[in-house]
């Protein structure tokens, strides 16, 4: 495994707006090693997402370059993107985004459905997952029959059941009261350690910092030049 | 995938019932217009609606009295080509016999029923040049009897059965072309020729070629309609069968609009879900397989519904038997080949219209489905 997990050199992501140009990210270089818990923080609008979006591929840069567990994510194909989503990156949300007509087991396996498993062999992984996250009572129920942690308790088993080597967390506990939340970041600590794998989480909670192994502050879409980079 | 499809459309039942209903109405208009097209075929191949042309003399009166050049048939299949189905030289006399006055015919026997829809009433068609067949007026006039005999211009005849057809008012006999020819001699040969005309030909071009044709070659003949309502009949038939096949053009097309419709709804709604699919792993293939397993579900279950509905429609609305056109009863039914034609093209259409639609949602970035732009961090 190489020493630099996320390794970002002058990363930027710019949008069309009308006839302006919006620098959501500008170039931002960085490096996350490997098993880090990365905290990325910054007030609303500062890139954190945008960041998330290049480190996860479900969005290209628009210049700079950005390797992640050695894969150079620009020189990429979709289907290599594709690929590299459903092998390596667990994603959670903020608002979860769990499939509303599919129950909590059926939402966490998805990922290995898209691996290539059947549904019964991803059903029976996905109620081991979610028993080990406290859910094995809650595997029929749909997502808006359970509360905002449970739902995220679901979203982080959905995120890690395929065992990627990175986990993206955008705002994962921003809808959460604060007792769910600390559920959710105890069992993301716990994963962290137990999986080694690199979680990289973007919050605008300043409280997450003293769980972090590294911490990465943006400011309208650039390095805060301040942040530690340890 | 087809699983997802599944649960998807389980989730939201109005709405998949709704889209089953849309496609369902488009699908039933189609599985009835396409039978009723052909129907309406039926009785034009069948000689339902007779498409003749009658051929005689110019200038006489009295069909008798005309006389068929040698060759003309000839001729009249050179103007018509192929819009002509086939020409009958008929023997065409009116004379007493045995004291009554007979109308009579001699004509192919092939074309008794296809050319001029004589219907058995008793008995059989001829089997050979001693035996007549009697319209049902001559037999009731004369008091003939099927496996009786006549005699007609001194030669005895057996009356093989008794016929009618439809308009007939007058006391026909009925006699093969080749029996009358050696009955009353060649000298005077046919009196008529009688163009029997595809159904697919317009009558009313065909007649103004044939009458120029014979101009074009010196020949002295008209072409009369058989009955001038009937050719206007034939007409108005052709055109609502074309205007049935056109209707059934557009259910498809519609079929293909709407499907088009759904889906651009379904995936503009599933945005969120079909970025989720993309995010956790599924490639484009797999979220076009679930986007067309979907439409495919919906069109199966519109097309079930409708085929039902037709069906019962046929059966129990209109009655399969009880289907009739100005008179003619045909069969409306749907054949096997029909209902699986109709099958194909309707998935096939909605399979169409459903990969137009999501095109554009299968060429955008997991991210833009989400909606994570710049400022959507809560997406």
């Amino acid at each position: 495994m190489p020493q630099i997990f996320v390794q970002a050199q002058a990363l930027t992501r710019t949008y069309r707006r009308g006839s302006e140009d919006v620098h959501a990210l500008l170039d931002v270089t960085l490096a996350i090693p490997p098993s880090a818990f990365a905290v990325v923080l910054g007030p609303s609008g500062s890139g954190k997402s945008t960041l998330l979006n290049l480190i996860g591929g479900i969005d290209r840069p628009t210049s700079g370059r950005l390797r992640v567990d050695g894969l150079d994510l620009h020189a990429l194909t979709e289907r290599q993107l594709d690929g590299y989503r459903r092998d390596r990156v667990g994603f959670i949300f903020q608002f979860n985004n769990l499939l509303p007509n599919l129950d909590a087991l059926e939402n966490v396996a998805l990922p290995l459905v898209a691996q290539g498993r059947s549904w019964a062999q991803a059903r029976h992984q996905a109620g081991a997952q979610l028993t080990a996250l406290g859910l094995g009572n809650r595997v029929g129920h749909r997502p808006a029959e359970l509360s905002g942690g449970e739902q995220q308790r679901v979203a982080l088993a959905r995120a890690v059941i395929s065992r990627p080597a990175l986990v993206l967390a955008d705002e994962p506990t921003g809808d959460l009261d604060s007792g769910s939340a600390e559920i959710v970041l105890d069992l993301m600590s716990s994963l962290n350690r137990d999986l080694g794998a690199t979680f990289v989480i973007a919050t605008h909670n300043p409280r997450l910092e003293s769980r972090a192994t590294h911490v990465i502050e943006l400011t309208n879409g650039r390095m805060t030049p301040s942040a530690p980079q340890t | 995938m087809i699983h997802l499809a599944l649960r998807d459309l389980r989730h939201d039942l109005l709405t998949f019932g709704f889209s089953v209903l849309g496609l369902g109405v488009l699908v039933f208009a189609f599985l009835l217009l396409i039978p009723l097209s052909l129907a309406i075929t039926r009785i034009g191949e069948a000689g339902g609606v007779p498409q003749n042309l009658i051929i005689m003399e110019q200038d006489v009166l009295q069909p008798e009295q005309s006389r068929i050049a040698p060759g003309l048939a000839e001729s009249v299949s050179a103007i018509l080509g192929d819009r002509l189905d086939r020409v009958d030289p008929v023997v065409f006399r009116i004379m007493r016999v045995e004291g009554h006055p007979i109308q009579l015919r001699g004509v192919a026997t092939d074309s008794w029923v296809t050319t001029f829809h004589l219907r058995l009433l008793e008995g059989a068609w001829p089997s050979d040049s001693s035996e007549v067949v009697l319209g049902q007026l001559a037999a009731q006039g004369g008091g003939w009897h099927t496996g009786g005999e006549i005699n007609i211009y001194g030669r005895r005849f057996r009356v093989s059965g008794i016929a009618d057809g439809p308009g007939t008012k007058t006391q026909t006999a009925w006699m093969s072309y080749v029996t009358a020819s050696a009955l009353f001699g060649p000298e005077k040969g046919a009196q008529l020729l009688v163009a029997h005309l595809k159904p697919s030909a317009d009558p009313l071009t065909s007649r103004l070629d044939l009458e120029n044709g014979f101009r074009s070659i010196g020949a002295g003949y008209d072409a009369y309609f058989e009955d001038a309502l009937l050719r206007e009949y034939g007409a108005a038939l052709n055109d609502l069968r074309s205007l049935s096949l056109l209707t059934a053009v557009i259910a498809i097309a519609a079929v293909t609009l709407g499907s088009h419709n759904l889906a651009w709804l379904a995936a503009e709604e599933r945005q969120r879900l079909l970025g989720v699919l993309r995010t956790v792993g599924f490639d484009r293939r797999a979220v076009g397989r679930y986007l067309m397993l979907r439409a495919g579900v919906i069109s199966v279950t519109s097309y079930l519904l409708a085929l039902a509905a037709a069906i019962l429609f046929i059966e129990h609305g209109i009655g399969p038997n009880d289907f009739t056109i100005g008179g003619t009863q045909t069969a409306l039914s749907l054949s096997p080949a029909m209902v699986v034609l109709g099958l194909v093209l309707a998935c096939a259409a909605s399979l169409t219209g459903t990969w137009l639609s999501a095109r554009h949602v299968l060429s955008a970035s997991p991210a833009s489905l989400l909606g994570r732009g710049p400022g959507s961090s809560f997406a």
